[in-house]
């Protein structure tokens, strides 16, 4: 249903915008001013941004796998905040360089009353536009899904009990609810949350569940509430409202200012116009001409208006470019921290390395990863390290638990049992690909490792069981056979870390 | 091969030409009193910007230091880089887009001919210099052909040297990413100048007398759009190329379904489910799955085998869970999602959705697959109950019909500038 909510904003928006876009061209056509039409195409830039946004919303609700993309297309949204984040940079750099020319060479506003008319308008619209995407706001407060009991509390999706929003239907419309539910579920309802039955899975991990879940249902996290990546790409489209919104009350505010303070050249009569430098020196000799001139002369010259009104618009545009940048960042770095495959900020990978590692029957971990795919869904994967298959059918669920606990439902542990005589191979992946793809691996190759325990690849690749090492000609084939290898012996507390990894 | 790979020693030297260019320009502009070179210089800008993202990303990428806040390390840094530049260039076409329309409405003629020809053919001559400098000469920079003779080497099959030589392109090509993201602003800076020394030129061969404007005036923006669409469909490709990497797609030698049919087949195998396979930077694909084992002891093989099949696809970074199949639950399904089932909708792909799954041998199919979901909806988590698949095939055409009507709406958006 959110989805829906968002689509029917982002189009509506998308309407009004262009629609005003027109409205703009053809009345700047009328009234011949070339400052209209320039600004009219700041509403198009708006345009672009919200198409960009709907096409990442409708491609964000397609969150089955492909054949083209196994996990969906739920990463659409972030990707669009970023597209929307970086076009907006892009043009307030842009406004930034028609800024610094207005200063070298600024010129009046012509017509006045019809700028500030349009200007007025535009405004309106755009107030309008903040209104409607406000509720994702600047600051995008998304409500944390990493830990226990706030999760606890997004599980307010019609499950287990009978629940009004979501009578069965059928067909096209059912399985257009069940995607919608499975996307953003909390939107839904908001009753219900405390006898919901946590379903009961074929094992016995029911107490298991009743611990993870139950009783965190914290009553302000029962409000409707936004995946966040929906609310990444809002944003973006806020700050495009935003920033145009700031334009109109820039234009406004300058030509209210022009029409009340300018003094303009009329078209007959003489006129000296001391705004508009030409360096000359011929300038500075006039004024001075000006001034011995005689006082019946000097009244007949008219002076054009104050000279510091023409600098408002650059100073202001300035201002508008300083907030924007400062807003937009902020968008920018959240959106990119998830491209960049970062662990969220709620998790801490070294206290769930250690709570890992203390459980009985782990030995080691290894290849611990985690990323965030988009707004709540957490991905994590690990190679856990244990003496045989017996011990990890029984320490599977309490490592699967862990992860729970964190926020990162979607997990795949890959087990791998100690073979003889590797006690040397502790931290080492039993099974990791050939040698020579460790160019390619995720974490394979490390330049900079080459130097480091070149000692050990020999006595490691006797034990490890998968790899064929030829015995290494040179350098580059010692470094190769080191992801194993350079995962092992490092003392330091945060390299332990990474040797873990 | 050090610190400084060919790549940066490149940029950094295109930084040092085009600041240097950028600051002579603005001087220049000022103490001439001309506005073009002003603006000109500002192009020169928005080149050192690009170049800067490039640079930064292309270090922060190497350092690729993993750690507690990012367990892949920074590799990602090129493509977010890249498409940065991208989506930053065409914010500039469409500014200069809309600039160009301007003048068509008002055209004006160029006041100092002579002096903008010979900025506008400097200019020219330092994106010239740039365009050669990406271009693919540093091979005594580049350290990388070394390792991919070892591979050779170093491989037992034959079957290897096909792969060994669309890997070295694959790595060639993608590993350019970030420059060209870069080359993308030079060349459209590039071609900004050919349109200014040709303007100027018709403008100092043919002067215009008085104010009014004839056919020449129109050469400019016209010359400008075409310039716009020029870059723009050499934009649209690269962008494409980091949304693959960026949106989790599959990567492109990879073929799914051909995979997932080996991988089904492999002995020891009953069903697999959840496969994702995905890219994390140019050529490195990272692949996870779970598996359906009849008992433990099938487990070490499967897997064994089951990573050969994937490093012939490409894949080598594969992490493989091993359930094991009773009876109670369905084949297709995951024993072990999360802890419960509440958790579904923070799952990557939701277990409740048909899930991508195959059985060994034969796939499930089924017609009428909703009413059963709805029953499970409803409360009764009863594991038991097939969840029938629907027709893979029949997904797939439906999907990729989907995907086709979406990504045209992508390109559009893509290329809208009015």
């Amino acid at each position: 249903r959110c989805w829906q909510n968002r689509r029917a904003r982002l189009l509506c928006m998308l309407a009004l915008t262009f629609l005003f876009f027109v409205v703009e061209v053809a009345v700047s056509r009328v009234t011949s001013s070339l400052a209209m039409l320039s600004d009219s195409f700041h509403m198009l830039s708006d345009v672009m941004a919200l198409v960009v946004a709907l096409v990442a919303v409708r491609f964000a609700q397609r969150t089955r796998a492909t054949k083209k993309n196994t996990f969906g297309w739920v990463r659409a949204e972030v990707m669009g905040a970023l597209v929307n984040a970086v076009f907006l940079t892009a043009l307030c750099f842009t406004i930034l360089l028609e800024a610094i020319e207005r200063f070298t060479e600024p010129h009046e506003i012509q017509q006045p009353l019809v700028v500030i008319a349009v200007g007025v308008a535009g405004l309106i619209i755009n107030l309008l536009g903040l209104c409607l995407f406000n509720h994702h706001g600047v600051g995008g407060h998304g409500h944390a899904h990493g830990h226990g009991h706030s999760h606890g509390g997004r599980q307010q999706h019609p499950r287990g009990g009978p629940k009004p929003e979501q009578p069965p239907g059928d067909g096209e419309a059912a399985l257009h609810r069940e995607e919608t539910s499975t996307l953003v579920e909390n939107c839904s309802s908001s009753n219900g949350v405390s006898q919901e039955k946590l379903g009961d899975t074929k094992d016995n991990m029911s107490d298991v569940q009743v611990n993870g879940n139950a009783g965190h249902y914290p009553l302000d996290e029962e409000e409707v509430e936004e995946d966040s990546s929906a609310q990444l790409n809002m944003r973006g489209v806020f700050l495009h409202v935003f920033g145009d919104a700031l334009g109109s009350v820039i234009v406004v505010l300058n030509a209210l200012l022009f029409y009340g303070f300018w003094n303009p050249c009329p078209e007959d009569g003489p006129c000296f116009n001391p705004c508009v430098n030409n360096h000359c020196m011929e300038n500075a000799t006039l004024s001075q001409a000006l001034g011995r001139a005689n006082k019946s002369e000097q009244e007949s010259i008219t002076v054009a208006g104050p000279c510091w009104l023409l600098y408002l618009d650059p100073v202001l545009c300035l201002i508008m470019v300083c907030i924007l940048l400062y807003t937009t960042y902020p968008l920018l770095r959240e959106s990119a921290l998830i491209l960049l495959q970062t662990v969220p900020k709620q998790i801490d990978v070294h206290s769930l390395n250690s709570k890992l590692r203390t459980l009985e029957g782990v030995e080691a971990i290894h290849e611990l990863h985690i990323w965030q795919l988009a707004g709540s869904r957490i991905i994590g994967t690990a190679h856990i390290k244990c003496p045989d298959p017996s011990t990890y059918m029984m320490v599977a669920k309490r490592i699967k638990e862990i992860f729970h606990d964190e926020g990162i439902h979607a997990t795949t542990i890959q087990p791998e049992f100690a073979s003889v005589g590797s006690e040397s191979g502790r931290g080492k992946c039993e099974l990791p690909c050939r040698t020579q793809c460790a160019l390619k691996q995720c974490c394979g190759t490390r330049e900079d490792c080459t130097a480091k325990k070149t000692e050990k690849s020999s006595s490691l690749s006797i034990s490890c069981s998968e790899v064929v090492i030829e015995f290494p000609k040179t350098r580059r084939t010692k470094s190769e056979s080191i992801p194993s290898v350079k995962l092992e012996a490092n003392t330091d507390q945060n390299e332990q870390f990474e040797s873990s990894l | 091969m050090g610190r400084y790979s060919g790549k940066t020693c490149r940029l950094i030297f295109m930084l040092v030409l085009t600041l240097g260019f950028f600051v002579a320009e603005l001087v220049s502009g000022y103490l001439g009193n001309s506005i073009a070179l002003v603006s000109d210089s500002f192009n020169m800008l928005s080149d050192l910007i690009s170049l800067c993202v490039g640079l930064s990303t292309g270090r922060i990428a190497r350092r690729s230091r993993r750690g507690p806040r990012a367990t892949y390390g920074y590799s990602r840094a090129e493509a977010v880089g890249a498409l940065s530049n991208a989506v930053f260039l065409t914010a500039l076409c469409f500014t200069i887009l809309v600039d160009s329309i301007l003048r068509l409405a008002r055209p004006e003629s160029i006041d100092d001919a002579q002096l903008v020809l010979i900025v506008g053919t400097l200019g020219l001559a330092v994106n010239i210099v740039g365009l050669l400098v990406f271009q693919d000469w540093g091979a005594c920079c580049r350290g990388r052909r070394p390792v991919s003779s070892l591979n050779a080497g170093d491989s037992p099959n034959d079957q290897k040297s096909p792969e060994e030589g669309s890997e070295k392109k694959k790595e060639k090509k993608s590993e350019a990413l970030n420059i060209r993201g870069v080359l993308l602003h030079v060349m459209g800076d590039a071609l900004g100048s050919v349109v200014v020394v040709v303007t100027a030129t018709i403008f100092y061969l043919r002067p215009l007398e008085n104010a009014s404007c004839n056919w020449q005036c129109y050469i400019d923006p016209s010359l400008t759009i075409v310039m716009v669409v020029i870059i723009l469909s050499s934009a649209f490709p690269l962008i494409k190329e980091t949304s693959t990497i960026l949106l989790q797609m599959v990567p492109k030698g990879v073929d799914m379904q051909l995979l997932t049919d080996r991988l089904a087949r492999v002995p020891g195998v009953i069903s697999l489910h959840e496969v994702h396979v995905w890219e994390l930077a140019s050529g490195k694909n990272i692949a996870t799955l779970h598996i359906k084992c009849q008992s433990p002891s099938d487990y070490p093989d499967a897997a064994h085998k089951i990573r050969k099949v994937f490093h012939e696809a490409g894949v080598h970074s594969v992490t493989i869970q091993p359930e094991y199949a009773d009876h109670k639950t369905s084949h297709l399904l995951c024993s072990s999602p999360c802890i419960s089932n509440a958790c579904d909708s923070h799952l990557c792909c939701s277990q409740r959705e048909l899930p991508r799954a195959e059985t060994n041998g034969y796939m499930e199919k089924s017609e009428s697959s909703l009413s059963t979901k709805h029953k499970d909806n409803n409360g009764s988590r009863k594991r038991d109950v097939e969840i029938p698949m629907e027709d893979p095939v029949a997904e797939e055409s439906v999907k990729n019909v989907n995907s086709c009507d979406v990504s045209d709406d992508k390109s559009q958006s893509g290329s809208t500038r009015f």
